[in-house]
């Protein structure tokens, strides 16, 4: 059911949307949604929590989200205390912050490193694990998770 | 099953309308408890 309400966002390419398995432990087992947004369009996750709620997935059923990894593309400021991904064509943004694993703190290092040599300007594309999308059903999905929105970097490149 | 068509239904009229506020162009949600068939 999330799978469905995922490709029926109006800016998701339903066509890229994906249930990926990868174990079978036993018949209620855990999988991938995997989605990308349609050419020129960007995908907001306002959107994808109401259409997830919208499918009053319930309690009961073992079933929850793990975690949202998304990839974003824009512009950082904010230096290397608070950087921020400022998306392009959008007014919205992302608080950016480093991991606790060593490839998670190697990616926000390497970010920062980048954009203090090449400076700000330049259009990045980072991707990471949003903060607070986590839980079981229902009550992952009773209220929005926070805002401002934060990303822990899990990679991170220089757009072509 | 009505339900759930009803439940689809609704979901799609609440967002055929594009955001213009956008954040991501691509996403992974990884979900517990895939029902196996």
């Amino acid at each position: 059911m999330a799978r469905e309400a995922t490709a029926r966002l109006y800016d998701v390419d339903e066509n890229k949307v994906a249930l990926l398995r990868p174990k079978r432990l036993d018949r209620y087992t855990h999988g991938t949604i995997k989605f990308q947004a349609k050419r020129g369009k960007l995908i907001d996750l306002d959107k994808l929590h109401e259409s997830v709620w919208a499918t009053r997935l319930s309690k009961g059923t073992r079933s929850g989200l793990v975690s949202l990894e998304v990839t974003a593309v824009g512009s950082i400021s904010g230096g290397s205390k608070q950087p921020r991904l400022d998306i392009a064509r959008s007014n919205a943004f992302f608080l950016l912050q480093k991991g606790k694993s060593k490839q998670e703190r190697a990616a926000f290092e390497r970010m920062i490193e980048t954009v203090r040599r090449d400076g700000q300007s330049q259009t990045v594309s980072v991707t990471g694990t949003v903060d607070g999308w986590g839980g079981v059903w229902p009550s992952v999905l009773k209220k929005l998770p926070r805002k401002p929105r934060r990303i822990i970097v899990t990679g991170f490149q220089v757009a072509p | 099953m009505h339900t759930r068509t009803l439940t689809f239904a609704l979901g799609l009229s609440l967002l055929a309308v594009s955001s213009a506020n956008g954040q991501v162009i691509s996403g992974a949600m990884k979900v517990t408890g895939v029902e196996m068939h």
